[in-house]
C-alpha cells in the first residue's frame, strides 16, 4: 500500500498533528542554544590546539599566556584524572593532550579569560614546542618504521578486528556464479549548523552544573564523572536547545571537561564555544571505509552467500569505533536474505580527527557498496535492478542468518512505490542521452537493542505528574536535537490521556530532574521514550479514571470520556475536577513508565550490535544527468519510500525524510572530510567542505508505506536515519547509468567523474 | 585582533592619500576583506571606503556608446540595471555566477576585479595555518602549492575578470597618474601582489566596448551557487574584423587569467569545423597549468579546461551562425 504522506496521517491520530511545541521559541529567537546562554559572572574559555597531525610535545611555556590581560586561568594536560571515552572498553581520551598530539586540532591547553578575545590572545601567547613525527594517514599496517599513533596500544595501529561467519559460506561460493566489487567511501562531517558549545560551573560547594549542546546528557554525565573523578550525582548535565547533532554530539568532549576544569580553577562559570574549524577537528563523523564485497548467486538470481570486508579509517581515538566496525557488517542480512554470510572488519588508528557515529552509523558505507554491487550483478545477469532486489528481500517476521529478528517489513512496498512514482519502466525503456535512473534499498534500526554500557535497566524512563490545575508534566531524559523528540513526547501524552496537547509541559534532557533516557542516537527516542511515556500515561489515566468511578459510584468499565473530561450522572465532569478527586484519593499524582527492548536472540561475540526491537525500510530512485564535458551531475528528482510503520506526526516525519535525503545527496555528490599529506584538513570550513545548497536539491517525492509494527509505540518505527541510506547508492547507480562508467569512490565530484570518463571504456547499454 | 580605522574620503585624491597610510586597504563591499580579517589573513589597519567619491557609484554611457561602470556599484545593481543586461549579456552571466544573492547585494564591480587571490594552502582558518612555515603570500619564502615556484601561485577567483578580458574592457586607474588600462594589464602574475597597481593607485571604474563581441562563459564549480570558480572560461569572437578577433581566456587556474593565444590563432581564420574547435580546446588546455591549490583535484581542473573551452566555442560558433543568418 502506498499512500502519500498527507493523506495517510490524517486518519488514525489527528490529535498527534499540530505544530512542534518548540516552533515559536525557535522562530522568534527565544530558544537558547548553548552559546546564547549567559550566566552571571561568566568567563570565556578557549582551547589551545595542536597545529600538527602527529608530534611530541617537547615543552610548553604557559607563563606568557597567564600574564596576558584579562586571563583568569590557564591549564595544561591531561586535564582529566582518568582516560575517558564513550565505550567502556576503549577509553583512550584525555581532555588535554599529554606528551604527544595525534591530530591537528587536538587540545593541549585551556585558557579562561574575561572575554573570548582575551582568551584567544592568551592562547596565541602560549609557547608550545613540538617535535613533528611522520603522520599516519592511511589505515593498515603501513610500511617502514613510523611511530604508532598510540605507542602503548598493544596491536600497533590496529584498533579492532572483527570476524563473523554464519552458514556454509565456502560451500556456497564453490558452486555458484560469483562477483566481487570494491569501493572507497569517503569520510564526512555532520555539518550541524550549531557548533558545539558548553557552559559549565563548578559551584563553591563542589557540584558541577553544565549546559551543553549534546545528544546524550546521560552519557556525558557518566564520562564527566570518570574524567573528573567525582561521583555522577554531583554532576548535573543539561542539554541546551540543540541546533542539530546527527551523531556529532553523542559523547563527552574535551571542551566540556575543560570548561568544568577552568571553572574550578577560576571560580566562575565558563563557556566554551567551538569555531567551525574546531568542529571539523572534533569531528566524530562518518568513517572513511575501504570495502570489498563478494557474492554467490544461483541461476534464478538469488543470493547464496556474501563475503564482506571493511577497513575503517578511525582517526586518532576510539569514540564509538567498536560499534561502528560491527555496524559495517551487521545489517546486510536485514535488507536482503543471505543464507551464508561472512564479515571481516578492521578499524585502524590514524593521525586524523577521530571518526564516530553519523546518521546511519556504520551502515551507510556498506549499504552504498552492496547496492552498487547489486546493480552490477543485475547488469551481468541481464535482470532489471528492481527485479533482482525483489527476488532477494528479507521476508517480514523472520530471523536473519546473523540472528537478528525482523518483524514487519514494507521493503517490497517501498520498491513498488518508488517504481510507480518514478515511472521506472517507461523511463528505462526510453533513456535520454547522458541521463539515467538508479535504485537502492536500505534498512535501519529502530533503536539499538543494547545500551552503550552493559546494564539491565530501562533504556528510557518517564515520570509523569498531573497537577490540580489540570496540566500534565512529563519528565524524561530524552534530548530534542531538532528532530522533534519533545513534541513526540507531548503528542503521545496528549493522545494517551485524551487531552489537548496545550496541557502538556515536557521537561527533558536534564540529569538533575529527569529519569534516564540514553539519548538521541540509533533512532531510538520515539521507540523507547514513546513506549515509556505511553506506559506512564496509561497508569495516569487509570488513576484518574478510578477516582471518577469511585466518586460516581460506578464500575470502572462504566466510565466514559467526553472530550477532555468524563460523562457523569449530572453532566460532564471536567478533567480538572477528575484530577482533583484523584489527588484527594492518592496524594500528588505521579506515575512512571519505562522501556527495555526485547533481549537479542544472538549469543555470539559481537551479537550486541545490530539487534533492534524492529527495523525500518526504505527505497530510493534517483533521476540524474551527467554532463560528459564538465563532469557535473544534475539530479533531476528523487523518489523516496519509507516504511516507518505507523507515522505519528506528519510534519516531523516529512522533515526527517527530506532532511535525511538531502544529507545523503551531499554525501553522494560533494561532502568529504579529506586531508593533505601533512594531515591538515583540505578545507575545515563551509567553503571548503561543501554541503548542498537549496539550488543543488531537486524535488523530492516521499511515500510512506508499511503497516503498524506490533513492537512500536502505536505501531511506529524509526524515520530519523533510514531514509538517508538508500539515497547515496541510488544517486551513484543513476550516475553509472547516465555516464556509462562506474565510480569506485564517493563523493561523485566533477573531477572524479571526468577521470572515470577518461580512464574507463564507456558502456553503451544500460 | 587589532582595531581598524575606517575612512570614507570624498575625493579621488583623498583616497590616494589615505592609501598611503600604513596597512591601508580599499574596503568596497567587504565580502572578501571582512572574512579574511576574521581569519587573520588580512591584518590591514586602515580601511578606505571609495563609495563617497563622485562617479564610483555611477553607471553611464559616453558619446561613443561605451558604458562606464563605477567601481563601487554593486553586482546586484549591475544585474538590475535596465540597459546593461541588454548590451552585455556575457558580463551579466558572469555577474550572476558570483557567490550568492546576499553577497551580490554587497559585493562591488571593482571588488570583484581586484579581489584577493586564493589558495588552499593559505585561505584556511587560524589553527590550520598556525603550525606552517609561512608561504610567500604569508610573508615567507616558499610555495606549498608549487614547491619549485619562486612566486606565489594563488588563484585569481574573479568571475568578471575573464569575461571582461574577453570583451576587451578597460579599467580606469586613479592615483597620481590616472589612466585607462586594458584589463589584462591589471594583473601581475604574482599571486602575492596580484595587481599591477602602484602604491596609492586604485580602480575607479571600468569601461565596456560600444559593440561587444559575441561570447560565452563557463564557470566550473561543485555546486550550483556560492562556490568560487575551480575553472572559469570566457570566449569571444568579433567577426566584423578581418581576420576575426578571437579571445579565449581561462581563469581561476593561476594568479592571472590566461589567454590561450595558440588556440586563438587557430580560429582567427579558416572554418570552425568541429575538428578545429576540438584542436583549439586541446591547445587551450595545453596553455594552462593549474596547481593543486583549488578544492577540486588538479587532474580534473586541467581536464575540465578542455571540455569547458570546447563547450563555450560551440556556443559561440552557433551564435555566429545565428547572427549571420539574421544579417
Amino acid at each position: 500500500m502506498t499512500v502519500p504522506t498527507a493523506e495517510r496521517i490524517t486518519a488514525p491520530a489527528t490529535r498527534l498533528a499540530g505544530p512542534r511545541i518548540d516552533a515559536w521559541a525557535k522562530v522568534t529567537g527565544q530558544a537558547l542554544y548553548a552559546d546564547d546562554i549567559r550566566w552571571p559572572n561568566l568567563a570565556y574559555g578557549v582551547l589551545l590546539r595542536s597545529p600538527h597531525a602527529h608530534a611530541r610535545i617537547v615543552s610548553m611555556d604557559l607563563e606568557p599566556a597567564r600574564r596576558m590581560p584579562g586571563v583568569l586561568a590557564v591549564l595544561a594536560g591531561p586535564g582529566s584524572v582518568a582516560p575517558y571515552g564513550i565505550m567502556p572498553s576503549t577509553q583512550d581520551e584525555h581532555a588535554l593532550a599529554v606528551n604527544k598530539v595525534v591530530h591537528v586540532g587536538e587540545p593541549v591547553a585551556a585558557i579562561a579569560a574575561e572575554t573570548r578575545e582575551a582568551a584567544a590572545a592568551a592562547a596565541r601567547a602560549a609557547a608550545v614546542q613540538y617535535a613533528v613525527i611522520k603522520p599516519v594517514l592511511r589505515p593498515g599496517p603501513g610500511k617502514g618504521q613510523v611511530e604508532p599513533v598510540h605507542p602503548e596500544h598493544p596491536q600497533g595501529n590496529l584498533f579492532k578486528q572483527v570476524d563473523l561467519e554464519f552458514g556454509e559460506v565456502e560451500a556456497a561460493f564453490f558452486d555458484s556464479w560469483v562477483r566481487e566489487d570494491s569501493f572507497f567511501y569517503q569520510g564526512n562531517n555532520h555539518g550541524a549548523m550549531e557548533p558545539h558549545a558548553a557552559v559549565a560551573y563548578w559551584t563553591p560547594d563542589g557540584q558541577v552544573e553544565i549546559v551543553t549542546s549534546t545528544q546524550t546528557p546521560h552519557y556525558v554525565q557518566r564520562e564527566l564523572s570518570r574524567a573528573l573523578g567525582i561521583p555522577a550525582y554531583k554532576i548535573r548535565v543539561r542539554a541546551s536547545v540543540v541546533g542539530g547533532g546527527f551523531g556529532g554530539k553523542s559523547e563527552a568532549f574535551g571542551h566540556e571537561v575543560a570548561a568544568v576544569l577552568l571553572s574550578r580553577a577560576c571560580g566562575r562559570p565558563v563557556k566554551i564555544t567551538l569555531t567551525r574549524e574546531e568542529v571539523f577537528y572534533t569531528h566524530r563523523g562518518r568513517h572513511p571505509v575501504s570495502m570489498r564485497v563478494r557474492t554467490a548467486w544461483n541461476p534464478a538470481g538469488e543470493l547464496q552467500a556474501m563475503d564482506f570486508r571493511s577497513e575503517l579509517d578511525g582517526g586518532a581515538y576510539s569514540s564509538y569505533g567498536i560499534a561502528t566496525t560491527y555496524y559495517t557488517g551487521a545489517l546486510q542480512p536485514v535488507t536482503y536474505r543471505i543464507p551464508a554470510y561472512r564479515f571481516h572488519g578492521e578499524r585502524w588508528y590514524t593521525t586524523k580527527p577521530p571518526c564516530g557515529p553519523k546518521r546511519g552509523h556504520g551502515t551507510t558505507q556498506p549499504r552504498a557498496l552492496v547496492e552498487i554491487h547489486l546493480d552490477r550483478v543485475a547488469r551481468a545477469l541481464g535482470l532489471d535492478p528492481l527485479e533482482l532486489r525483489r527476488r532477494n528481500l528479507t521476508p517480514p517476521h523472520s530471523i536473519t542468518v546473523n540472528q537478528l529478528e525482523v518483524t514487519t517489513s514494507g521493503l517490497a512496498e517501498c520498491l513498488d512505490a518508488v517504481e510507480a512514482m518514478s515511472d521506472w519502466r517507461a523511463r528505462r525503456l526510453q533513456p535520454e542521452p547522458n541521463r539515467g535512473l538508479g535504485v537502492a534499498c536500505s534498512a535501519y534500526l529502530s533503536g539499538a537493542g543494547l545500551p552503550i554500557y552493559w546494564n539491565p535497566l530501562p533504556h528510557s524512563g518517564v515520570r509523569m505528574a498531573v497537577n490540580r490545575d489540570g496540566g500534565v508534566q512529563v519528565f524524561c531524559g530524552l534530548t530534542d536535537i531538532g528532530q522533534g523528540a519533545d513534541t513526540v513526547l507531548a503528542v503521545l501524552t496528549a493522545h494517551a490521556l485524551g487531552l489537548d496537547p496545550a496541557r502538556i509541559r515536557v521537561h527533558t534532557a536534564d540529569t538533575g530532574s529527569t529519569p534516564v533516557d540514553l539519548g538521541s542516537y540509533s533512532s531510538r527516542v520515539t521507540m523507547m521514550a514513546g513506549h515509556a511515556v505511553l506506559m506512564a500515561a496509561e497508569r495516569m489515566a487509570a488513576l484518574v479514571t478510578e477516582a471518577v468511578a469511585a466518586r460516581q459510584g460506578v464500575a470502572l468499565g462504566e466510565v466514559r470520556r467526553e472530550q477532555e473530561g468524563f460523562w457523569g450522572a449530572d453532566g460532564v465532569i471536567a478533567w480538572e475536577q477528575a484530577v482533583q478527586w484523584a489527588e484527594a484519593a492518592h496524594g500528588p499524582l505521579t506515575t512512571f513508565g519505562g522501556y527495555t527492548p526485547p533481549p537479542p536472540i544472538g549469543r555470539y561475540k559481537g551479537s550486541g550490535v545490530g539487534p533492534s526491537p524492529t527495523y525500518s525500510f526504505s527505497a530510493c530512485v534517483a533521476d540524474v544527468s551527467v554532463d560528459p564535458v564538465t563532469g557535473q551531475v544534475a539530479v533531476h528528482r528523487l523518489w523516496v519510500a519509507h516504511d516507518l510503520g505507523q507515522p505519528l506526526h506528519p510534519s516531523l516525519v516529512e522533515g526527517q525524510v527530506r532532511g535525511g535525503v538531502v544529507m545523503g545527496l551531499g554525501e553522494a555528490l560533494m561532502e568529504e572530510q579529506a586531508f593533505n599529506p601533512d594531515g591538515r584538513h583540505r578545507g575545515p570550513h563551509f567553503l571548503g567542505y561543501r554541503m548542498p545548497t537549496i539550488l543543488d536539491v531537486p524535488p523530492i517525492e516521499v511515500a510512506l508505506v508499511g503497516e503498524p509494527d506490533p513492537r512500536g509505540p502505536l505501531g511506529a518505527k524509526e524515520v530519523g536515519q533510514g531514509p538517508l541510506n538508500p539515497v547515496i547508492p541510488a544517486v551513484l547507480n543513476a550516475i553509472s547509468a547516465a555516464a556509462g562508467v562506474d565510480l569506485s569512490e564517493t563523493p561523485a565530484t566533477p573531477d572524479r567523474i571526468l577521470r572515470a570518463l577518461k580512464t574507463q571504456p564507456q558502456r553503451r547499454t544500460i | 585582533m587589532s582595531s581598524t580605522a575606517w575612512l570614507r574620503p570624498r575625493t579621488a585624491a583623498e583616497v590616494t592619500m589615505a592609501l598611503g597610510l600604513p596597512g591601508a586597504r580599499i574596503l568596497a563591499g567587504g565580502t572578501d576583506l571582512v572574512p579574511n580579517r576574521t581569519w587573520e589573513l588580512d591584518t590591514g589597519t586602515t580601511w578606505v571606503g571609495i563609495g563617497a567619491v563622485p562617479g564610483t557609484r555611477e553607471v553611464r554611457c559616453d558619446a561613443a556608446g561605451r558604458w562606464e561602470v563605477g567601481a563601487a556599484v554593486t553586482l546586484a545593481e549591475v544585474l538590475a540595471h535596465p540597459q546593461l543586461g541588454r548590451h552585455y549579456p556575457l558580463w551579466m552571466e558572469a555577474m550572476r555566477a558570483v557567490a550568492t544573492p546576499e553577497i551580490r547585494t554587497q559585493a562591488t564591480v571593482g571588488g570583484n576585479l581586484c579581489v584577493d587571490t586564493r589558495c588552499r594552502f593559505r585561505n584556511q582558518p587560524p589553527i590550520w595555518r598556525s603550525g606552517l612555515i609561512p608561504c610567500f603570500k604569508s610573508g615567507g619564502d616558499r610555495c606549498y602549492a608549487a614547491p619549485a615556484s619562486r612566486l606565489c601561485v594563488a588563484m585569481l577567483v574573479s568571475d568578471s575578470a575573464p569575461v571582461l578580458m574577453a570583451m576587451g574592457a578597460e579599467a580606469a586607474v586613479a592615483g597620481p597618474f590616472a589612466r585607462w588600462i586594458a584589463l589584462a594589464d591589471l594583473y601581475s602574475g604574482d599571486g602575492d601582489r596580484h595587481l599591477t597597481l602602484n602604491p596609492g593607485e586604485w580602480v575607479r571604474a571600468i569601461r565596456l566596448p560600444a559593440k561587444p563581441p559575441l561570447g560565452a562563459f563557463r564557470k566550473w564549480r561543485p555546486r550550483a551557487t556560492m562556490d568560487f570558480p575551480e575553472v572559469d572560461v570566457a570566449v569571444s569572437v568579433d567577426c566584423d574584423e578581418e581576420p576575426r578577433v578571437v579571445r579565449i581566456v581561462v581563469s581561476a587556474v593561476g594568479p592571472v587569467p590566461v589567454r590561450a593565444t595558440s588556440a586563438e590563432t587557430l580560429l582567427e581564420s579558416g572554418p570552425w569545423t568541429s575538428e578545429r574547435l576540438a584542436e583549439a580546446a586541446d591547445r587551450a588546455r595545453a596553455a594552462v597549468h593549474p596547481y593543486d591549490n583549488g578544492q577540486l583535484r588538479v587532474w580534473g581542473r586541467q581536464r575540465a579546461v578542455h571540455g569547458l573551452v570546447l563547450d563555450a566555442l560551440r556556443q559561440v560558433a552557433s551564435a555566429v551562425v545565428e547572427k549571420g543568418a539574421q544579417a
